[in-house]
C-alpha cells in the first residue's frame, strides 16, 4: 500500500501520466516534463500523497515544519499515540515469545543453508580435483574377476578367508588414538562412498562388509573400554544402554545376512493346457467385517482367471451372520460356518479346511481385493517345484496407514510395512525362509495338513505355519509383485493393536517354538527366523536410547566412559556405514531414519506385550483389527500418546538442564554437554513425530480412493458425450478429469462407461459435484453385476498396484533428516494447538493468574 | 494406396456417415484421402459438409464419356471426393448394365487415376445384394463391414460372408459396430455375440451412439472441431488407427 502511494507521489513529481509504462519513467528520470504535461500528470489539490504526511502521521508530529518537533517525537512517543488497549500479560509474553522463537529457527535455518552452500561447493570443488571413474566398467571388472577360474581354486579361497578373518580381527580390535580412529573413519567412509556407486549387488556386500567393520569395532571398543562401574546407579545406566546397543548391533548384524542377496523371483507361466492347471479352494475368513468391506474382495475372487471348474471360493464367516449367508447365494460362492470361535482365524481355516478338498487352498484376508492375474502368477512355482508348499505375494494398502495419514507422507515415504514385502521378504527368499503373512498367498494342501493345518499356538499364526512347513524340509516362495491390496488400519490405536499382536505371537514363537533350537532348518533359516522375532523386541532398548542422554543431563552419570570426541569418532562410522548400507539396500522401501519414527512411536505398546509373551507364552487374547472405519473429526488421542508426553517432559526437562549445564554448571566439558544436547534434542524430535501421529487427522471420505488414471466416457441424458479419465476410483463413485471446464448440472444422471482390456461397461450414476474441468460422480444403485464389473475395471485389474512404488521419492538421508524435524515441530505445534482448543491449560494458567491477583 | 470398400447387408447402418467422418478424420492426420461415393443416392456431399446435391459425378462423367475422376471435388477439411452426381432411370439402367457386363470397371477406373503414395481410398457403396458394392469389393484391398446394433445385422452375417467367399483373390474383411449404444443391455449383448462370432475381425471400436455426430452433420460441421472429446471422436481414431494396423498388416 505504502509502495503505491510512493509510486503515485513519485509519478506526480515526475510527470508520469501512465504509471504502468516503464518507457515513460525512464523517460522522465532523464527528462524533465513540459509544463502542459507535468499538469497532466499533477493530481488534483488535496490528493496529492505526501511521503513526509504519513511519517509525520505515524510518529505524532502535529506541525510539519517544526524541526524539534520533528526529532523530539522521534523519541518520545506522542500523548494518546501509546497501545493503551487492555492486554494481558501472558498473551503479550506468548506471542512475542514465540516471535522470538520463531525467528530464531528461520535465522537459524539460513545460517545452516547458508553454511551447507559453502561446505557444498568446497565439496563439489575438492571432488572435482579427483579423476573421473568409470563405476560401471569398475563393475564389470569386479564381477569378471570373480568369474575367472584362478579365483574358485580352494586354496586361494581358504588363504583369503584366512587373511581376511585375521585383518578384520586385527582392525576391528586394534585401539587408536582419536587421529587414528579419525583417519580410520574417513577412509572407510571415503571406501563406502566410492563403492556405494558401482551398479550390480556385490557393492552392497562390500558395503555390509564396510559396515560390519566399522560396527564390530565400536562394539569390541565399548564392550573393553567404556563401560563404567563407579557407582551402582551408573553401572546400571550403563549396562542397560550397553545391552540395548548390543541388541541393535545383533539384530543389524542379522538383517545384513537376511538381505544380503534378495531373490527377486519371477512369475512362471502355467502349461499351455488349461485341464493341467490344479483345484484351488479360495478362503475368505471374516468375523465383524461389514458387508461393504467383504463384498468387493469376494467380486474380485470371482474374478480371477482361473478354469471355473477348478475354483471354489468360500466365504468363512465367524460372525454368522445371515446377511453374509445371503449375499454368499446371491454371488454363487460357498458359505461355511462353524460351531465355536475357537482360535480366531486359525481355527475358522482350519475347519474350513476339513470341508473343502482343493488341492490348493489360497487365502484372502476380507479386505484384501486380489487382481485378476493372482493365481496365474502364483501358481507357477508350485507346478516347477514340488516341495514348494507356500507361496506368497506382498500386502499392498491402498488407504494410508495412521503415520501416512496423519504425518501426511502418503505415497512419498515408504510405509512401514514397505520394508518388510520389498526387501526383507525378497531376502528370506534366498535363504529358502520367505514367511506366510496370513493373506494374499497360497499353499500347498497336502503340506498343510501334515503340519496339522494352520498354527493355532501361537497368535502369529502366519508365520509359525511357515516355520512349521520348513522343519519339514518344504521350500517357500515369494513374488514381490503386488498382487491384491487392502485397507490399511484405520486409527492409531488399532495399528498399535496389530503391531502388539505381531510382537507377542512373535515371542510366543521365540518362547515355544524357537528358530535356533529343533530340527529342520539350515543355519540361514534359522537366523532369518530368529531375527524376524528378535526385530519386535526393539522396545526396550529403544525406549532405553531416547532417555539414555537423561542419566548425565540429571545425574551427571558418565555412561559411557570415554571423552566426547572418542566418542563420536567411535560411533559416527559405525551409524554413518550402517545409514550407507542400509540406504544402499532398503533405499526404496525405507527412507534414512523412518525406522527410528517407526520403532520410537510404537515402542512402549509392544514392550508389555513381548516381555510378557516371553514369560508366559499363553497370556493375552487375540485382537482382530479394525478395518473401514472413519474418523469424523481430527482429535487427539490422549490415551495412547501419555507415555510420549512424558517422554517429552522427561526429556524437555533433561534439555533445559543441559543447558544450565553448558554455560554455568559443567563448563569443564563442554563436549560430553553439547553430546548429551544433541542426543536429547534427536529424541525430542522424533517424539514430536510421535506426538504427530497420535493426532488423528479426519478422514473425509468413507470409502478408500485410489488415484489412477484410466480412460472414462460419459454419456449424457442428451445424447452427447465426452471423453476424460479418473483421478480416482472408489467403489462408491469416481473423481474425474475433463480436458476442458465444462458446465455440467449438478445431480444429473449419466452413464459412464469403464473399459477392461477392449471390453466396455457402462454404469448408471449421478453428478455429486462440478468445478471447472473435474468432476466427482457417484453411482447409482448397482446391482451386484454391475458392482462385479466394477471391481474387475477398477481395483482388480492385473497391472492396478505395479507402479505404486515408483512414485515414492528418492531416499535423501539429509533432506529426510530435515523432514522428519519439520514433522516433530509441526506435532508439537498441532499438541499446542489442541491443548489451546482444549481449554485445558489455557483455563489452569487462568486460575493461577486469578489467584495470584 | 490403399482401398477400402464400406458396405453393409443392412440399410441405415451408416456406411455414408462412416465414411464422410473416416474421411475427414484421415485428413485431419495430414493422410491424404479419396472418398468414393459409388452409390446411386448422391449424398455423401452433404455430409462433407456441401449444402446442395452434385449435379457433376461419375455417372455424368461416364454418360459423357470423360476420364474417370474429372468431377473430384476438395473439401474445406481437405478431404478429396468424388461424388456419384445426378441420375435417372435410364442413366442408372444404362450404367448398371455397363457394370454387369464388366466386372472390373471401378478397378480398371481407379487404376487409372494418379492417386499420392500412402493416400487412402474410401468406397461408399448401398446395401448388398448391389452391383455398386460388388464392384467396390472387387476393387478393395480391405472390405470394412459395417454392422447395426441389431439382431437384422447379426442374421445378414452369412449373406456377408457369402459375398466375401465371392470375391477372389480373398481379401480381408473386417466389420465395426456402427452406432452402438451401450447403455443398453441388448445392445451390448448383441456386441458380446458379434464378438464371439467374428473375435478378432470385428473392430473393439465400435463407434456409439452420439449426438456429435448428427449434430456436426445438420451444422455443415467438421466432427472433430465441433465436439474434439466426445466418445465419437474417441471411437473414431481408435477405429482408424486400427485399420492403420489392418491395412499394414496386409504387406501394403
Amino acid at each position: 500500500m505504502v509502495f503505491v502511494k510512493f509510486l503515485r507521489w513519485a509519478a506526480s513529481q515526475l510527470g508520469v501520466v501512465q504509471l504502468d509504462d516503464p518507457a515513460q519513467w525512464l523517460k522522465r528520470l532523464f527528462l524533465f516534463p513540459s509544463a502542459d504535461e507535468l499538469a497532466a500528470a499533477r493530481l488534483p489539490e488535496g490528493q496529492i500523497p505526501n511521503p513526509l504526511d504519513w511519517l509525520a502521521e505515524a510518529l505524532g508530529v502535529t506541525d510539519k515544519r517544526h524541526i524539534r518537533q520533528w526529532i523530539l517525537r522521534l523519541f518520545i512517543i506522542a500523548p494518546g499515540q501509546s497501545p493503551r488497549e487492555e492486554v494481558s500479560f501472558w498473551s503479550v509474553f506468548f506471542r512475542k515469545a514465540a516471535h522470538v522463537f520463531g525467528m530464531l529457527f528461520s535465522s537459524i535455518g539460513m545460517m545452516v543453508t547458508a553454511a551447507m552452500f559453502v561446505i557444498n561447493w568446497i565439496w563439489q570443488g575438492l571432488l572435482s580435483l579427483l579423476p573421473k571413474v568409470n563405476h560401471e566398467a569398475v563393475g564389470h571388472h569386479l564381477e569378471s574377476f570373480l568369474e575367472t577360474a584362478w579365483f574358485h581354486k580352494p586354496v586361494l579361497f581358504w588363504i583369503l578367508v584366512i587373511s581376511s578373518t585375521f585383518f578384520s580381527w586385527l582392525l576391528i580390535t586394534t585401539p587408536f588414538t582419536w587421529s587414528g580412529q579419525l583417519l580410520f573413519a574417513i577412509a572407510i567412509w571415503g571406501t563406502a562412498m566410492f563403492v556405494r556407486r558401482i551398479p550390480g549387488n556385490l557393492p552392497t556386500l562390500i558395503l555390509i562388509a564396510l559396515s560390519v567393520m566399522a560396527s564390530c569395532r565400536y562394539g569390541w571398543w565399548r564392550v573393553t573400554q567404556t563401560v563404567s562401574v563407579n557407582s551402582g546407579r551408573e553401572t546400571f545406566f550403563a549396562i542397560s544402554l550397553l545391552a540395548a546397543e548390543l541388541y541393535t548391533w545383533i539384530v543389524l548384524l542379522l538383517g545384513y545376512v537376511q538381505t544380503a542377496w534378495p531373490l527377486k523371483r519371477h512369475v512362471l507361466s502355467l502349461p499351455l493346457d488349461r485341464l493341467l492347471w490344479p483345484s484351488v479352494d479360495v478362503f475368505i475368513p471374516t468375523y465383524n467385517e461389514p458387508l461393504s468391506v467383504v463384498k468387493p474382495t469376494v467380486l474380485a475372487v470371482k474374478g480371477m482367471d482361473w478354469p471355473s471348474d477348478k475354483i471354489n471360493i468360500y466365504i468363512l464367516d465367524d460372525g454368522r451372520r445371515e446377511e453374509f449367508r445371503h449375499f454368499a447365494r446371491q454371488a454363487g460362492v460357498g458359505y461355511i460356518v462353524r460351531p465355536d470361535n475357537h482360535h480366531a482365524k486359525a481355527g475358522n481355516l482350519n475347519h474350513a479346511l476339513k470341508q473343502t478338498y482343493g488341492e490348493y487352498v489360497a487365502i484372502f484376508d476380507c479386505d484384501h481385493l486380489p487382481t485378476r492375474s493372482f493365481l496365474q502368477a502364483t501358481m507357477g512355482w508350485f507346478i516347477k517345484d514340488k516341495q514348494c508348499a507356500m507361496v506368497q505375494t506382498p500386502h499392498h494398502f491402498f488407504s494410508p496407514d495412521p503415520f501416512e495419514r496423519n504425518l501426511g507422507t502418503f505415497r512419498k515415504v515408504p510405509s512401514e510395512g514397505s520394508l518388510f514385502y520389498g526387501v526383507i521378504q525378497d531376502g528370506n527368499d534366498f535363504w529358502n525362509a520367505s514367511f506366510f503373512c496370513g493373506s494374499c498367498a497360497v499353499l500347498r494342501r497336502g503340506p498343510l495338513e501334515e503340519v496339522g493345518g494352520i498354527a493355532v499356538e501361537t497368535v502369529t499364526e502366519d508365520a509359525h505355519t511357515a516355520l512349521k512347513l520348513h522343519r519339514k524340509g518344504y521350500t517357500t516362495a515369494y513374488i514381490n509383485i503386488p498382487q491384491a491390496a487392502g485397507l490399511a488400519t484405520e486409527s492409531l490405536s488399532g495399528h498399535i493393536g496389530q503391531r502388539i499382536r505381531w510382537a507377542r505371537g512373535m515371542a510366543q514363537i521365540f518362547r515355544i517354538d524357537n528358530p535356533f533350537l529343533g530340527k529342520g532348518l539350515s543355519l540361514f533359516q534359522r537366523i532369518c527366523y530368529s531375527n524376524a522375532m528378535l526385530h519386535f523386541f526393539y522396545g526396550i532398548p529403544r525406549l532405553i536410547f531416547l532417555t539414555a542422554p537423561l542419566s548425565y543431563l540429571y545425574f551427571q552419570d558418565h555412561i559411557i566412559s570415554a571423552s566426547a570426541v572418542m566418542i563420536v569418532l567411535y560411533v559416527l562410522p559405525h551409524i554413518l556405514q550402517a545409514n550407507l548400507a542400509n540406504a544402499h539396500i532398503q533405499g526404496a522401501y525405507r527412507h534414512s531414519f523412518w525406522a527410528e519414527v517407526y520403532e520410537s512411536a510404537l515402542a512402549w505398546y509392544i514392550t508389555v506385550p513381548t516381555v510378557v509373551a516371553m514369560f508366559n507364552p499363553g497370556a493375552g487374547k487375540f485382537n482382530v483389527t479394525a478395518k473401514g472405519g472413519l474418523i469424523e473429526r481430527t482429535y487427539f488421542d490422549w490415551t495412547i500418546s501419555t507415555p510420549y508426553i512424558l517422554l517429552i517432559v522427561l526429556n524437555f526437562a533433561g534439555l533445559c538442564m543441559g543447558v544450565m549445564r553448558l554455560f554455568f554448571w559443567n563448563t569443564f566439558e563442554t563436549g560430553t554437554v553439547m553430546l548429551n544436547l544433541i542426543w536429547t534434542s534427536y529424541s525430542l524430535l522424533i517424539l514430536g513425530v510421535a506426538i504427530g501421529v497420535a493426532t488423528e487427522t479426519r478422514q473425509v471420505r468413507a470409502s478408500h480412493r485410489v488415484s489412477a488414471r484410466l480412460p472414462v466416457a460419459l454419456q449424457f441424458q442428451d445424447g452427447n458425450s465426452v471423453m476424460c479419465t479418473t483421478e480416482d476410483y472408489s467403489m462408491t463413485g469416481l473423481g474425474l478429469l475433463l480436458k476442458s471446464a465444462q458446465d455440467v448440472a449438478q445431480g444429473q444422471p449419466l452413464w459412464v462407461s469403464l473399459w477392461l482390456d477392449e471390453v466396455e461397461f457402462t454404469f448408471p450414476a449421478r453428478v455429486i459435484i462440478s468445478h471447472g474441468n473435474k468432476l466427482g460422480i457417484h453411482f447409482d444403485n448397482l446391482n451386484l453385476e454391475q458392482e462385479s464389473n466394477l471391481v474387475q475395471c477398477t481395483f482388480a485389474r492385473a497391472d492396478a498396484w505395479t507402479d505404486w512404488t515408483d512414485e515414492h521419492d528418492a531416499d535423501h538421508p539429509m533432506r529426510n533428516l530435515k523432514e522428519i524435524a519439520l514433522l516433530g515441530i509441526k506435532g508439537y505445534l498441532s499438541l499446542w494447538r489442541l491443548v489451546g482448543a482444549k481449554h485445558k491449560l489455557r483455563d489452569s494458567f487462568r486460575r493461577y493468574l486469578s489467584v495470584l491477583n | 494406396m490403399f482401398k477400402i470398400a464400406i458396405i453393409s447387408a443392412t440399410g441405415g447402418a451408416g456406411r455414408s456417415s462412416l465414411t464422410a467422418n473416416l474421411a475427414t478424420l484421415l485428413a485431419q492426420r495430414k493422410i491424404p484421402v479419396l472418398a468414393l461415393e459409388f452409390d446411386p443416392q448422391n449424398s455423401l456431399s452433404t455430409l462433407l459438409g456441401n449444402e446442395m446435391l452434385c449435379t457433376d459425378g461419375l455417372l455424368p462423367d461416364f454418360l459423357a464419356a470423360q476420364p474417370f475422376g474429372k468431377s473430384a471435388l476438395l473439401d474445406s477439411d481437405g478431404v478429396a471426393y468424388l461424388p456419384f452426381g445426378q441420375s435417372d432411370t435410364d442413366s442408372l439402367e444404362k450404367f448398371e448394365q455397363h457394370l454387369r457386363t464388366e466386372p472390373d470397371w471401378l478397378m480398371q477406373s481407379i487404376a487409372k487415376v494418379d492417386f499420392p503414395s500412402g493416400a487412402f481410398l474410401l468406397m461408399d457403396t448401398p446395401r448388398l445384394p448391389s452391383v455398386y458394392a460388388h464392384q467396390a469389393m472387387h476393387a478393395a484391398d480391405l472390405v470394412l463391414v459395417v454392422l447395426a446394433p441389431d439382431v437384422r445385422s447379426l442374421t445378414l452375417l452369412p449373406a456377408i460372408d457369402a459375398a466375401s467367399k465371392a470375391c477372389s483373390p480373398a481379401r480381408p474383411f473386417i466389420y465395426v459396430m456402427n452406432g452402438l449404444d451401450s447403455t443398453r443391455t441388448l445392445q451390448n449383448k448383441l456386441f458380446e455375440d458379434a464378438r464371439l462370432t467374428l473375435q478378432s475381425r470385428l473392430s473393439p471400436y465400435s463407434v456409439h451412439r452420439d449426438e456429435a455426430i448428427p449434430r456436426a452433420f445438420a451444422n455443415h460441421a467438421n466432427l472433430y472441431d465441433d465436439s474434439p472429446d466426445s466418445l465419437a471422436i474417441h471411437d473414431l481414431n481408435g477405429l482408424l488407427n486400427w485399420l492403420s494396423d489392418a491395412s499394414s498388416l496386409d504387406g501394403r
